[in-house]
């Protein structure tokens, strides 16, 4: 019976990948190297004629110490299933090989059918590892996307905030982006995904730290809905209105003068008392648009928190052919999960990475004309603190 | 129209006068026929006499809870010939698409089929009148746009539209309370547009790591600016969980229903969308409670409503319905979670 035969041979090879070096102590990165040199060597088509082959990161997008602590966290999840997948020679695959199988498949955007062609197995193979993966890792990684709840935590992140232009207890930048699908346009059910700019399209917003770490995400909803529709409908915003987030220290600007804390987007959000967005007009006068210009270095980080993850995980980068619109927000979300990971490992891919803003392009700027009182009150405020306005 | 010129033509003063004296109008002056008839132009345009003829066949041939609760009659009428075939296929398919209600689609499939059924009953003018033997009213809804009768008479079904009206009405006035800003165009289009057939439809996965369940499956109703959301219910995930392991072969491993419920549940397609909850996008969380515990509430229903269609179905029209239906119900339980499975299996293979 072939599953039988199969598992016997899944556990010998599971046994030789992480076997030996656990009970000898060994670090598993030794490990990931000799599986890395049979690996490597099985490569075929054009991935081993490139040239960065030799380099693990290039075909990974990951390091070594990253994609090591990837395949530990799914490793359980992943090697649970009773019959393996295997590849077109037979062979069962490691947790490495698909972990390694997963993370190309993300990272390149490349067809299923590359894919298998590369790495010797057939696309369907691909397709299910891929998406075993993305499950194990939207269980096992989402500890590494939550709101910063301890107060050491809180204080760094506003004190970087403050570091890039100034903007006092300031907790997050919040941004969103399309994900551009190919669906059927004779299709009418696919209307509600037809975005203002005519693509078909998924919004991700992200609310991101100074490290560009995403700190919350809301995925899923049609490319025609706006941003400010996106925003009203998520859990955050709900929390932000009763007070259960960003509800922690004001700081004194001056006697008397109070900001509380906020997060900063652009003018497709509305103005609201904890989330502060620019000056909007032309003529502004000099505190305002300095208040701007500052407020756009701030939350710049949001943009090339997204420009990055769009340029490393390359599947949510160009234009998806027809994905499953269910699977496709647990797809994001994973990828910001790896990005997350690669930020907390602080792997040295990320320094390699070019520092871009665009990750929507073509999309243009929203204009959301709600604003509050008070947070036009508060952010007068921080413009008069700003230009050193505001008296002592 | 068709129905106030019919009426002038053939209708006797007794009509008219017992017409008039229902609706507390005097019974001999005939000036304000007109003006009368103008706010209700969609009225009865049989003669009485006839009308009194066929509300005795009522109970017998139409009306369809009668017959499930005397399935003997069914014997004695197949004796007869053509027309009484003609009563038994009628009351097949009265049991057939009178199935209760519960989601939007199967209303407006409920409605399709009775739309059908009453266009086979229209060619026999006995249930026809059957629909018209109620209130004015209700007639009035029978014959509106010239389509041959919507089968008012049928009690689930008009149950079945007036809860329909309640549910679009209720988040309809909590759109307008929560509104604010931007959404304020939407809230009012939402409790002035109430019909959701003319909205465009799509089933949306949603992650929100800031939200209690940040994984979760909403229906988005979308009109021009306008929006609504509801959200499904979510209880068959472990469940389409474990279909999906033995798909694979993968026995329950041990902590598997832990691992399950720490997992935010995304649930399967079937019969998901009776027990979803209606909201707006401005609403707050409060109502995303409501819809949890709304759609747990409605979970039973929709169960049951399943099982009992399967069986219907699945019955051949001379057998009485009461038979052997506890046989049924065990049937039609793998049935469904077939189609489950199927559908989840097919999703596993798309492509991530």
């Amino acid at each position: 019976m072939g599953p039988v035969r199969g598992s016997k041979r899944k556990r010998k090879l599971e046994k030789k990948v992480f076997g030996d070096g656990e009970s000898t102590g060994v670090t598993s990165e030794q490990g990931s190297a000799d599986w890395w040199d049979d690996f490597s060597r099985r490569i075929t088509g054009p991935l081993s004629l490139s040239n960065g082959l030799d380099k693990f990161e290039s075909v990974f997008k990951v390091s070594r110490k990253t994609f090591n602590y990837i395949c530990s966290l799914v490793k359980d999840d992943l090697m649970a299933k009773s019959s393996p997948f295997m590849s077109t020679n037979g062979k069962a695959l490691s947790v490495y090989d698909q972990v390694a199988v997963a993370l190309r498949r993300l990272s390149s955007g490349e067809s299923l059918v590359n894919i298998g062609e590369s790495f010797g197995m057939n696309q369907s193979t691909v397709a299910h590892v891929t998406w075993r993966f993305v499950e194990a890792m939207e269980e096992r990684g989402i500890h590494h996307l939550r709101w910063p709840s301890t107060e050491t935590e809180m204080k760094e992140i506003k004190s970087k905030f403050e570091r890039i232009r100034g903007l006092p207890n300031c907790r997050g930048a919040i941004d969103t982006t399309h994900i551009m699908m190919c669906l059927p346009s004779v299709d009418p059910s696919n209307n509600i995904w037809f975005d203002r700019e005519r693509n078909h399209s998924m919004i991700l917003q992200a609310i991101v730290d100074p490290d560009m770490r995403f700190r919350d995400i809301v995925t899923g909803w049609p490319g025609s809905m706006n941003d400010s529709s996106v925003l009203r409908s998520s859990g955050f915003f709900k929390l932000c209105e009763k007070g259960e987030r960003l509800n922690g220290q004001k700081i004194v600007l001056s006697e008397g003068s109070e900001v509380r804390e906020y997060i900063v987007g652009d003018s497709g959000f509305p103005l609201l008392p904890w989330l502060i967005t620019p000056y909007q007009g032309k003529d502004l006068s000099a505190s305002k648009s300095e208040f701007n210009k500052r407020h756009f270095a701030t939350r710049m980080v949001a943009q090339r928190a997204l420009a990055r993850l769009k340029e490393m995980w390359k599947i949510i980068q160009g234009v998806m052919w027809r994905p499953d619109k269910h699977k496709l927000p647990r797809i994001i979300l994973v990828c910001c999960l790896l990005h997350n990971i690669i930020i907390d490992l602080e792997d040295e891919v990320q320094d390699e990475m070019p520092l871009s803003h665009q990750h929507d392009s073509g999309y243009r700027q929203q204009m959301c004309g709600t604003v509050d009182k008070k947070a036009f009150i508060l952010r007068d405020k921080l413009s008069r603190y700003l230009s050193g306005r505001l008296p002592p | 129209m068709l129905c106030s010129i019919s009426t002038n033509n053939k209708s006797g003063s007794t009509w008219l006068d017992r017409l008039r004296t229902s609706k507390g109008f005097p019974v001999q002056t005939d000036v304000d026929l007109d003006h009368f008839l103008n706010p209700n132009p969609n009225l009865p345009n049989s003669p009485p006499q006839q009308q009194e003829e066929q509300e005795e066949d009522i109970p017998s041939a139409c009306n369809p809870v009668n017959i499930e609760k005397s399935p003997k009659s069914l014997p004695e009428m197949t004796t007869k010939k053509s027309d009484d075939w003609f009563e038994i296929m009628s009351s097949v398919l009265s049991e057939l698409f009178n199935m209760g209600d519960a989601s939007d689609i199967a209303r407006i499939h409920a409605l399709e089929q009775g739309r059908k059924r009453s266009f086979r009953k229209q060619s026999n003018p006995k249930i026809c009148l059957l629909s018209s033997s109620g209130s004015v009213g209700e007639s009035c809804l029978v014959v509106a746009g010239g389509v041959p009768a919507l089968s008012p008479s049928s009690a689930d079904n008009s149950i079945a539209e007036a809860k329909r009206s309640d549910d679009r009405l209720v988040p309809g006035k909590q759109g307008v309370a929560d509104s604010a800003g931007p959404e304020e165009e939407i809230s009012q289009a939402v409790a002035v547009d109430l019909d959701l057939s003319a909205f465009s439809r799509a089933e949306v996965t949603i992650i929100d790591t800031s939200a209690p369940v940040w994984k979760s499956e909403k229906l988005i109703f979308r009109k021009g600016s306008v929006w609504k959301i509801r959200d499904k219910k979510q209880s068959h995930t472990s469940r389409r969980k474990r279909k999906v392991d033995q798909l694979d072969g993968r026995p329950a491993a041990p902590g598997g229903e832990e691992k399950q419920q720490k997992r935010s549940p995304l649930p399967s397609k079937a019969g998901k969308e009776a027990a979803c909850d209606e909201r707006l996008i401005s609403s707050n969380g409060g109502s995303t409670h409501n819809g949890k515990g709304k759609a747990s509430k409605e979970a039973p229903d929709n169960l049951s409503q399943i099982l009992e269609r399967r069986p219907q179905f699945s019955r051949s029209p001379r057998k009485p319905a009461t038979k052997d239906s506890s046989v049924f119900l065990i049937q039609c339980i793998p049935t469904t979670r077939k189609n489950d499975t199927s559908s989840s299996k097919n999703r596993l293979k798309d492509k991530p």
